[in-house]
């Protein structure tokens, strides 16, 4: 008898595939993108410099900066991405798309745009100061 | 959001008039407990105003403490209190303040607020924020009057070792604070997981995301940012407890530990802990300045934004407390850069409540007035903030007086300004009278004019070479004047909140139907007449300021023609929505008052303080009945589908028990796991940082690594042990609820069995190889990674037997399974941390070539 | 570096700024001292201190900008302030234009960062600094023909010539903090940090501990004099050499009791038997400008007074009060110790 009920909940049933958690994490996709990129290169210059590896050279540049400024456009490449995705989204939406999904795309917008300026100044230090001192 | 007339809002989902009764079952459900018994109650009204008593109550101590250690600095080489007790001082005061009133006051309001501004009739785990409360209550009382007995912390509210570890801090001192405020974090991330699973869960039908109230996105960040950051402190808490009680050397810098990193960890919390207290008020203020100036809020996605993003820009910002402890140039300015970048959603808040004001008609009521004061002052801290994310200007700024200007303004303007406005706006909610506009204006001005003068010279004191931390000063520096000026300033502010206690003594009058209602004429749903049940019936949301766009919302909410109009289930309940939309899921039967979470927080409490005062044998005797406590609390909880789904009118039939994703303890389990692997993570960042400063000795020379058999049979164990119980999740399916298979408690017996054999194992191990926790940094933190798996796997065995007691009462079936699930979870967990820890602790030192 | 080369200009810079916050705040009067990172005495703290000006001009306008903006909307007339109440406030005031001068000031901060406390300008004195509680061990290594010889709770250092202060500590954590050449730098124990600065002006400082260490952790502070290159080497060599015999009856009385008393198993005087290494070098205490760390000047009484009575003067110290030395008894010490120039 209760699982009867259950079966009736449809509410509930459409409510399950709203898939919350990955629809947040989507939105907040830049800055996601900006931790990582954060964790990378706060761990790189803390090994590198505490184990002498400074001086190491790649591509003719120190392996720090090199570290920063692939961790960079790497993060830059991934908001671009999330931000890309939400405008193909955007373009799909009409009058009458949910509220909450226009709404979460613009979340995911606006989160990419500010994000892309602070993985940015994030990156700045790799031309500005140098490794290891 | 415009107001939109459909067809929709003619068709109430209930026909008035309602049954007789409805309304009076509805009130005896809900009615509080009479007498002493009232300490048992779970309701929100009150827990939530209990709460925030409590945390004025310890904003007022602490406020003291501050005008003692102002009096003591009025006057150079000043002898009114000795270093000894000024030392204790400036250390409650800054611990207080922070533990004891920031982040307890922010939790305390959204306890008595969220459930109201998302129309819910409580939140979804009453007893845990019950719990909560009292567990914070009596700790927090406790651990303040350590103070009266001379032994209450002295080493600062950062309690940086070596100082203090058990060289240079021997006495029981620090053990207060690191037993006290742990025990008070874990009360915090209680009542985080609780806002989370409140916001995600429990709002009113329809109000999907880009409706939520702002403060709701507000206390949704600051509980994820709890849940992120917390963990960090009390892992830093445990390592420096470790050193202390037995010698695990994590932060001496001659057995191979480091000061620096119980920095790390420290700020790691520490930080975001700024954020942490910050962004429910701006909540607040989101709340408040729309009212004020009679408009919807301008720019309510850019607000979001600001949240989320100082959600996470705050997390790079901790080293910005370590500029001067000679990291590298290029580390500091990771922490330069974040620093800076977390201006930017503090100016879009900023310009979104300007914007705001413009667009409406402010009337200076007090509200509106502490608002205003709030802009003033934060402006000004957060500009300062700027200043000293410049490291080389911070190189001078640091641990001076400057510093104290700064974090007084920003924390003051940040948070206890909007506090007060809130205070004088949502007094009427709670209070058969509002608090006086006239005594309100004289708060403000004192409070606004103290604030200033206390801390406006400090700038100039610092810069001119007073550092923090000193309890008394030189003649002939330039600080005298400055000082003086300084002390005068506390004292005005103390008038202004003398006054407010004055107004509150005569004008609060606690009040649930009789309030003195919506006279600010608010548009949120807060604002709805509401009882001990909050609302009598749950309405459909089509806007984000309702009662505004729906002017005749409150008349039919209260004639009950909206949602669950009664209580259908014949208890108290709740209406769980779905997380993104806000459509209706289920009915969540929640529990009413009880003794088993009061008993569970006094015996919990008495734990931690009969520890730290070294009483070993009463204080194990304390976590047993506490422990039993909570086994007793829980017992009542996983009600199974005890009735046939129920009508909340409008033709929806919900069940009032489900499972899996949807239910909300599934929830809290999700993120209970997030606040563990945090946890977890904190201590392989402790690992890994210890292992870089100490080169070619990780591990030491001479030690010998055990043999890879033994990680290997424990990895076999643990996964032998989730396999079988994901078995018995397979058994446990199926219609038919009468008959459970056996091989569920079979399966969980063994597997618990399997998993206590991996991690003695793991112990094992390490023991027979003669490594000592004691005489290295790496023998205390691979231990460490072992013990801290077996609390989880010691947990999880737990859960194991209470889930076959479960089976055993017939408590448990293929339908009524939420705590099976709850418990499969978590041991998919603990197996997942136990195998990453074998991992690292066996497999770290054997990939660097040792052994 | 080069940024402070012109010692004219920023100076100019900073007295017109002043000029300008004084008026505004008569307290500010007090900026100038001897422990005063708005007095800057060498080009790295002068470089900060401009930084600090820089800083308080632009916060100082952008607060002034946005309370305009909030009492425009609070009390312009409806009409004329609708044009703020829009979103575009929001995009242009708190997204556009915290960006554009958020770029500057990182920028301008990276590049001060790189330039200060940074290696240049030809071999530095060195300096090693040990934190105690609560007083400070100092050293100066060998440099060049000069010897090597340890004081405390006292530096000096010659103008026009980089200094690097190399620190630790053995046992808290303490910060050297001297505001008028250079910010601080941590002392930890297990770490050595490097601090590097120059000082252009001759004087007399003063510099404290800046991170809490302990009971007396107000109390422990250092003199700092900056000389001239001759002046500078003139105390030098003062101070690598031994201590100098007591000349007249009285002092060699104190010198007697200071032996007896055991005072030489914490403290060190060159040329005599005293050797310890627990408490400060005294082999020329009597030259030092102040006693205690900072805490009192120095003569025969405040010596005398600080030797009876130590604990109660600076409680949770580790040496002890020795009160029951007679009067006469603590004039001999105190004489000795005076005399040791």
């Amino acid at each position: 008898m209760a699982g009867d009920g259950m079966q009736r909940a449809t509410p509930g049933r459409h409510a399950e595939r709203e898939r919350p958690v990955l629809r947040l994490l989507f939105a907040a996709g830049g800055f996601v993108a900006w931790a990582a990129q954060f964790a990378v290169i706060y761990g790189v210059a803390g090994v590198a410099c505490a184990r002498g590896y400074g001086g190491v050279t790649l591509l003719g540049i120190g392996l720090v900066p090199f570290a920063i400024l692939a961790a960079t456009l790497l993060a830059l490449a991934a908001t671009a991405l999330v931000t890309l995705a939400a405008m193909r989204e955007r373009w799909r939406m009409n009058e009458r798309t949910d509220p909450a999904d226009r709404f979460l795309n613009t979340a995911a917008l606006l989160v990419g745009g500010l994000a892309a300026v602070s993985i940015l100044w994030q990156g700045l230090p790799a031309l500005i100061v140098p490794a290891c001192q | 959001m415009k107001a939109s007339p459909t067809s929709e809002n003619i068709d109430y989902p209930n026909a008035v008039p309602r049954p007789p009764g409805e309304l009076e079952e509805l009130k005896r459900i809900w009615a509080s407990p009479k007498g002493f018994a009232i300490v048992t109650d779970v309701n929100n009204t009150n827990v939530g105003l209990w709460y925030v008593g409590t945390a004025l109550l310890f904003f007022i101590l602490a406020g003291i403490l501050a005008l003692i250690m102002r009096t003591q600095l009025a006057l150079p080489e000043s002898n009114l209190v000795g270093h000894d007790f000024y030392n204790q001082l400036f250390t409650m005061h800054g611990t207080v303040m922070m533990f004891l009133f920031a982040v307890p006051a922010v939790e305390a309001a959204s306890v008595y607020l969220l459930p109201n501004m998302q129309a819910a009739r409580d939140l979804p785990f009453p007893r845990l924020s019950a719990y909560a409360f009292w567990a914070y209550f009596i700790g927090g009382l406790v651990f303040f009057g350590s103070l009266f007995w001379g032994v209450a912390p002295n080493t600062g509210w950062y309690m940086y070792p070596p100082l203090t570890s058990y060289q240079y801090s021997p006495g029981d001192n620090a053990d207060w604070w690191l037993l006290g405020i742990g025990f008070i974090e874990i009360s915090a991330i209680a009542g985080a997981i609780e806002i989370i699973v409140g916001v995600m869960k429990t709002r009113a039908v329809g109000m999907s995301l880009d409706r939520l109230p702002v403060y709701s996105w507000a206390m949704l960040v600051f509980a994820i940012m709890i849940v992120v950051g917390f963990p960090a402190i009390i892992l830093g808490t445990v390592l420096l407890e470790l050193e202390r009680a037995f010698h695990w050397p994590f932060f001496i810098a001659e057995k191979g530990g480091d000061p620096l990193l119980w920095q790390h960890l420290f700020w790691f919390f520490g930080h975001p802990e700024v954020y942490i207290i910050f962004l429910p008020a701006t909540g607040m203020v989101s709340m408040i300045v729309p009212t004020v100036a009679r408009t919807p809020l301008v720019g309510y996605r850019l607000v979001v934004l600001a949240l989320i993003a100082t959600g996470f820009l705050s997390f790079g910002l901790w080293v910005h407390h370590m500029f001067t402890t000679g990291l590298p140039k290029i580390s500091l300015s990771f922490f330069s850069a974040a620093s800076t970048a977390v201006a930017v959603p503090s100016g879009i808040q900023v310009f979104a409540w300007i914007a705001t004001i413009a667009a409406g008609r402010v009337k200076l009521t007090t509200p509106a007035l502490f608002i205003i004061g709030f802009l003033f002052i934060f402006t000004a801290g957060g500009l300062t903030g700027v200043m000293v994310a410049v490291a080389p200007f911070d190189w001078q700024a640091h641990d001076t007086y400057f510093i104290v200007a700064h974090l007084h303004y920003v924390l003051i303007g940040g948070m206890v300004f909007p506090l007060f406005a809130a205070f004088y706006y949502w007094a009427p909610v709670a209070s058969k009278c509002r608090l006086s506009e006239r005594v309100g204006r004289w708060v403000f001005g004192l409070m606004f004019a103290g604030v200033n003068v206390t801390f406006f010279p400090m700038h100039v004191t610092g810069l001119i070479g007073m550092p923090r931390r000193v309890y008394t000063y030189p003649q002939g520096l330039g600080w005298d004047a400055l000082n003086l000026v300084s002390t005068a300033g506390a004292f005005m502010i103390a008038a202004g909140v003398g006054l407010f206690l004055f107004d509150l003594a005569r004008n609060f009058r606690m009040a649930s139907e009789d309030n003195a209602g919506n006279v600010w004429g608010a548009g949120t749903l807060e604002w709805l007449p509401n009882g001990d049940y909050a609302t009598r019936s749950i309405p459909t949301v089509t806007s984000r300021d309702p009662l505004w766009d729906r002017p005749g919302l409150s008349d039919e909410v209260e004639a009950g023609r909206w949602y669950l109009p009664g209580a259908p289930t014949g208890g108290r309940e709740a209406l769980v929505t779905s997380p993104i939309d806000g459509r209706p899921q289920y009915v969540l039967q929640i529990p009413g008052p009880g003794w088993a979470h009061v008993l569970a927080a006094v015996f919990t409490a008495a734990f931690f303080l009969l520890l730290t005062v070294k009483l070993v044998m009463p204080s194990v005797v304390c976590a047993v009945i506490a422990f039993a406590c909570v086994i007793w609390w829980l017992w009542e909880t996983d009600p199974g589908p005890t009735r046939p789904p129920v009508d909340i009118g409008g033709g929806i039939v919900l069940p009032v028990y489900v499972t899996g994703p949807m239910n909300h303890s599934w929830w809290a389990m999700i993120v209970l796991m997030v606040v563990s692997g945090m946890t977890f993570a904190c201590l392989l960042f402790s690992y890994f940082f210890l292992w870089l400063v100490n080169p070619g000795a990780w591990p030491p020379p001479g030690t010998t690594l055990p043999s890879p058999l033994w990680p290997l049979l424990a990895g076999a164990l643990y996964l032998a042990g989730s396999g079988l119980v994901a078995y018995a999740s397979g058994r446990l399916r199926g219609e038919d609820r009468r008959r459970p298979p056996r091989a569920v408690p079979a399966c969980l017996g063994l597997a618990v069995a399997l998993i206590l054999a991996a991690s003695t194992a793991d112990i094992m191990a390490q023991l027979r190889s003669g490594l000592s926790p004691e005489a290295h940094a790496y023998g205390a933190a691979v231990y460490a990674i072992a013990s801290l798996q077996a609390f989880f796997v010691a947990t999880v065995a737990v859960m194991g037997l209470y889930t076959i007691a479960r089976w055993w009462a017939g408590k448990l079936d293929s339908v009524r399974r939420s705590t099976f699930d709850n418990t499969m979870l978590f041991w998919h967990y603990a197996t997942a941390q136990g195998l990453t820890g074998l991992i690292v602790s066996y497999g770290f030192p054997r990939a660097l070539g040792a052994g | 570096m080069d940024l402070g080369s012109t010692p004219d200009r920023p100076a100019g810079w900073r007295r017109r700024a002043a000029a300008a916050v004084a008026l505004a705040l008569p307290l500010l009067g007090g900026c100038r001292g001897v422990q005063s990172a708005l007095d800057a005495a060498g080009s790295d703290a002068r470089t900060l201190e401009r930084l600090s000006w820089v800083l308080f001009g632009g916060g100082t306008a952008i607060f002034l900008l946005v309370t305009m903006l909030l009492l425009y909307a609070l009390f312009a007339p409806p009409e004329r302030r609708h044009w703020l109440g829009t979103r575009r406030t929001i995009v242009v005031g708190g997204l556009v234009f915290p960006i554009v001068t958020l770029t500057a000031i990182l920028t301008y901060g990276l590049v001060l960062l790189r330039v200060t406390n940074a290696a240049g300008g030809g071999a530095p004195l060195r300096i090693e600094v040990v934190g105690e509680q609560y007083w400070w061990r100092v050293h100066y290594p060998a440099d060049g023909d000069a010897p090597a010889f340890t004081t405390a709770n006292e530096i000096q250092v010659p103008l026009g010539r980089p200094v690097e202060v190399a620190v630790t500590s053995t046992d808290v954590i303490h910060s050297f903090w001297i505001p008028n050449f250079a910010g601080k730098i941590d002392m930890i124990p297990g770490r050595v940090n490097a601090l590097r600065f120059d000082v252009d002006r001759a004087g007399i400082y003063r510099g404290q501990c800046a991170e809490f260490c302990g009971d007396q952790h107000a109390l422990m502070a250092f003199d700092v004099v900056a000389l001239e290159p001759a002046a500078f080497a003139a105390w030098r060599s003062a101070q690598a050499r031994p201590a100098a015999a007591p000349g007249v009856p009285l002092l060699e009385q104190g010198r007697l009791l200071f032996a007896r008393g055991g005072c030489g198993n914490c403290h060190a005087v060159r040329g005599t038997e005293f050797s310890g290494q627990l408490g400060p070098d005294l082999t020329h205490v009597g030259s030092r400008r102040s006693i205690g760390a900072g805490m009192f000047p120095n003569n025969a009484g405040t010596l005398a007074g600080w030797i009876a009575d130590t604990q109660h003067l600076k409680g949770g110290a580790r040496m002890p009060s020795y009160g029951s030395l007679s009067g006469e008894e603590l004039r001999a010490i105190a004489g000795y110790l005076e005399s040791l120039k």
